[in-house]
């Protein structure tokens, strides 16, 4: 029998067509005994609950087991995206940048896709941002954050709504956050929403610009974030 | 290298946690593939509306523009065209619900007319494909907002906010009993029902028929459907060519 890997490896052979048949299928065989797993409840034929829809706890078992990281919204799971190049360098350049600053603050750098967990009403939500800065040690858990300063997220083409949407709109409901920072990946573009200005976005595009972040006291040079980076325009 | 059938005979063997697996492969690589396909010349990639306003202000921008846009607090984004086949789902649903309603209590709307969502600190403003309102408000004309049912029929360039981020906010609604998202180019209809503390349900194939119970009506799939997969026959036609 083939294995999980050459199933992912054949995957990104196939073409859009049919990956949409095969996704089609997958869903059909949710509703049918398979045979890898013989015990199934019950179901009306064509309609099933998603087999993707899990608790937190499923989620972060799930992200134990699984070599892909996901991002989590109420009871929904979403693969993330690799990122580029251009995304690591800006992300690197960042965190360097600000990991001495910090720290002499007795506060800690996170990056690399750390979980940030966010419960609010009937709302559980956890994201992987770019890079975060934390200055209360006694509200980490051991694999998350519920309490950070500032977040920091490169943009991808793929993800800027989302990043300019979605995740403003949960991450302002993080109490301790007092900064939200946008990096654009394919241009030299940065966007600081602050909590102390309402949230109303600054703009950073000339290069002989300074990106300030009040949260942590520093102004940060465009030209040493998009240090190395190809084709800023 | 699998072939399609050898994958499709190998998925028959997995756990449901592995075939999670593979589902959510597919939808990273769609996710990727999505980007190289969209037509739109790059429109929204930080070229995005820099203005920011009150939601007032957004309202009476609204009334002039000859564009629409989505608001959400305070910022403002511009909505892409229709492709055919949505159009056709969004009209073979209005025209189903509109025959099957009681007469009288509720009223459906479809496209161009505004949801407005207050709440806590959040403002903001959706256009919804199609709205089912029981509760007719004559405070604002602009908008409603208290729906019983809202639908998305989803498009490649919107898919994941119409997923993740309206999915969440049509929640904060009060009055919302059901989100119904239509995917566009296979029979596939997904419902999130409040009642079920929004556990998705999934509805597919040719002899499926989507049950809406927040208004009490089960409409056929072929029914839905009708003449988009038309439009997918092309589509796939242009992409063999």
């Amino acid at each position: 029998m083939h294995s999980l890997d050459e199933i992912h490896a054949a995957l990104k052979q196939l073409t859009v067509d049919q990956r949409i048949t095969l996704g089609l299928r997958l869903r059909e065989l949710d509703g049918i005994p398979s045979l890898g797993n013989q015990v199934r409840e019950d179901q009306p034929a064509h309609a099933s609950s998603d087999p993707s829809f899990m608790t937190l706890e499923e989620y972060f078992e799930l992200e134990e087991k699984t070599p892909l990281r996901h991002e989590f919204i109420n009871g929904a799971v979403f693969a993330m995206a690799a990122p580029s190049l251009n995304h690591n360098r800006i992300a690197s350049n960042l965190l360097l940048a600000i990991h001495p600053h910090v720290k002499r603050d007795g506060c800690q750098v996170f990056w690399s896709g750390l979980k940030v967990v966010i419960r609010q009403d009937l709302n559980e939500i956890s994201y992987c941002p770019d890079v975060m800065v934390d200055c209360r040690p006694d509200t980490r858990g051991t694999h998350y954050l519920r309490e950070p300063k500032l977040i920091a997220e490169v943009m991808s083409p793929s993800t800027q709504l989302i990043d300019r949407r979605e995740k403003l709109q949960n991450y302002r409901l993080i109490e301790s956050l007092e900064e939200y920072v946008l990096l654009a990946e394919n241009e030299r573009h940065v966007i600081v929403y602050s909590r102390a200005e309402d949230w109303k976005p600054r703009v950073y595009s000339r290069l002989d610009a300074a990106v300030e972040l009040r949260s942590i006291d520093m102004q940060l040079p465009m030209i040493e974030l998009y240090d190395d980076v190809e084709r800023p325009d | 290298m699998l072939t399609l059938d050898e994958i499709h005979e190998a998925l028959r063997h997995l756990t449901l946690d592995q075939r999670s697996t593979v589902e959510n492969w597919l939808d990273e690589l769609d996710r990727v593939s999505i980007q190289s396909q969209v037509r739109e010349a790059r429109p929204l990639y930080f070229k995005a509306d820099a203005r920011f306003m009150t939601l007032e202000e957004f309202l009476e921008l609204e009334e002039r523009s000859p564009l629409r846009h989505e608001f959400v607090n305070g910022a403002i984004f511009a909505m892409n065209g229709a492709t055919v086949a949505h159009q056709r789902i969004v009209r073979n649903l209005s025209t189903a619900i509109d025959t099957r309603l009681k007469p009288g209590r509720c009223e459906v709307f479809s496209s161009g007319l505004k949801v407005v969502i207050q709440r806590k600190s959040n403002e903001i403003s959706y256009y919804p494909d199609l709205i089912v309102d029981c509760r007719p408000d004559t405070r604002d004309t602009r908008y409603l907002r208290d729906p019983k049912l809202i639908v998305e029929v989803l498009s490649p360039s919107t898919q994941l906010i119409d997923r993740r981020e309206k999915l969440q906010n049509y929640r904060r609604i009060d009055s919302v009993e059901e989100y119904v998202i239509v995917t566009q180019d296979i029979r596939r209809v997904t419902v999130y029902p409040r009642v079920e503390c929004w556990r998705p349900r999934v509805y597919w194939g040719i002899d499926a028929a989507v049950e809406l119970r927040s208004i009490d009506l089960t409409i056929p799939l072929a029914e839905l459907y009708r003449g988009a997969e038309d439009a997918w026959q092309s589509r796939s036609a242009r992409s063999e060519q």
